[in-house]
């Protein structure tokens, strides 16, 4: 049975961990890559996190922007 | 150059080890590794260069004279101070009870400059470094013989919640993997016009597991277990 994840839950561990591989971050979270990505789709859309290497799913790097820790600091 | 520029190394010594103390308080254990990027190169060194330049142009216009050593410390100081200052610009009243200060100043440019080089571009750097890590450390097996490599290294780690952690995480990646994984009936089924959920090709999903493994067991017990379990 595949985990449900929303932006907050993403948003919460990438902002412990600053930045992440997709692989890694869906390691941590439990989830399946393509679930994910269309989480970290919807939070680049709002340009709190960013992303590196963009559609190479093995070697994405997911970032959390300033805009994420200073609307949570 | 004076023999009197040497001073400016003072400040900048100043500068620097305030901008290594941010480092340290957002990245902590990871602190080293963070300041050894090429980010956390140039962080330090624009934290040094504020007050040392402020120094050297001071310096050349003649204004310090006299202990020269003792007005490049005051910069360095005064700068810290005044990056580290905010200015009361209003008071509103929170909607239940209370009041909230509006401050501003050269601090919230310290920290939008802090969260900019710390936390986007030093920490994209360490998890590409810890990608390039995983990826360079695991040996060139398949994930089904890289749960078999880490089960037979396993009691070779002393930690029993370590251990206990890693096999439930074999356990979860296999069965997921097994889920994943292309059946001989999908291409029957498709054929026969059956819906099958689209699954990636093997040797992706081969490669992704891998990975998903290999970042389990670097969180799970650090670098140092990684290299023994894979061993």
């Amino acid at each position: 049975m595949q985990t449900l994840i929303d932006d907050k839950t993403v948003l919460e561990t990438l902002l412990a961990h600053k930045s992440l591989a997709l692989v890694e971050l869906s390691s941590l979270l439990g989830v399946d890559e393509t679930r994910l990505s269309s989480v970290v789709d919807d939070l680049e859309q709002q340009r709190l996190v960013k992303v590196t290497n963009k559609g190479d799913i093995l070697n994405e790097i997911v970032t959390v922007t300033t805009k994420a820790f200073q609307a949570a600091s | 150059m004076q023999p009197n520029d040497a001073w400016s190394l003072l400040a900048f010594f100043i500068g620097a080890a305030s901008g290594f103390q941010d480092v340290f308080e957002k990245y902590r254990r990871q602190s080293t590794a963070a300041v050894a990027t090429l980010p956390g190169v140039l962080y330090l060194v624009s934290r040094g260069a504020l007050p040392a330049i402020i120094f050297f142009v001071l310096l050349r216009a003649g204004v310090l004279k006299g202990n020269v050593w003792a007005y490049s410390l005051a910069i360095g100081t005064t700068a810290e101070l005044f990056l580290r200052s905010s200015f009361y610009i209003k008071q509103t009243e929170k909607p239940g009870g209370g009041v909230d200060e509006l401050l501003r100043g050269p601090l919230d440019l310290l920290k939008w400059y802090q969260n900019l080089f710390l936390v986007e571009f030093v920490s994209t750097e360490l998890a590409a470094n810890r990608l390039t890590f995983v990826v360079n450390n695991l040996p060139n097996h398949d994930f089904q013989t890289l749960c078999t490599i880490v089960k037979k290294n396993l009691d070779a780690w002393t930690d029993e919640d370590g251990r206990a952690a890693v096999e439930r995480t074999l356990v979860e990646l296999s069965e997921a993997f097994e889920r994943e994984r292309p059946q001989p009936g999908d291409l029957a089924a498709t054929l026969g016009g059956q819906t099958v959920p689209s699954k990636r090709p093997s040797s992706q999903l081969d490669e992704l597991y891998r990975r998903k493994l290999g970042f389990a067991i670097l969180n799970i017990g650090g670098r140092t277990i990684f290299k023994t379990l894979f061993s």
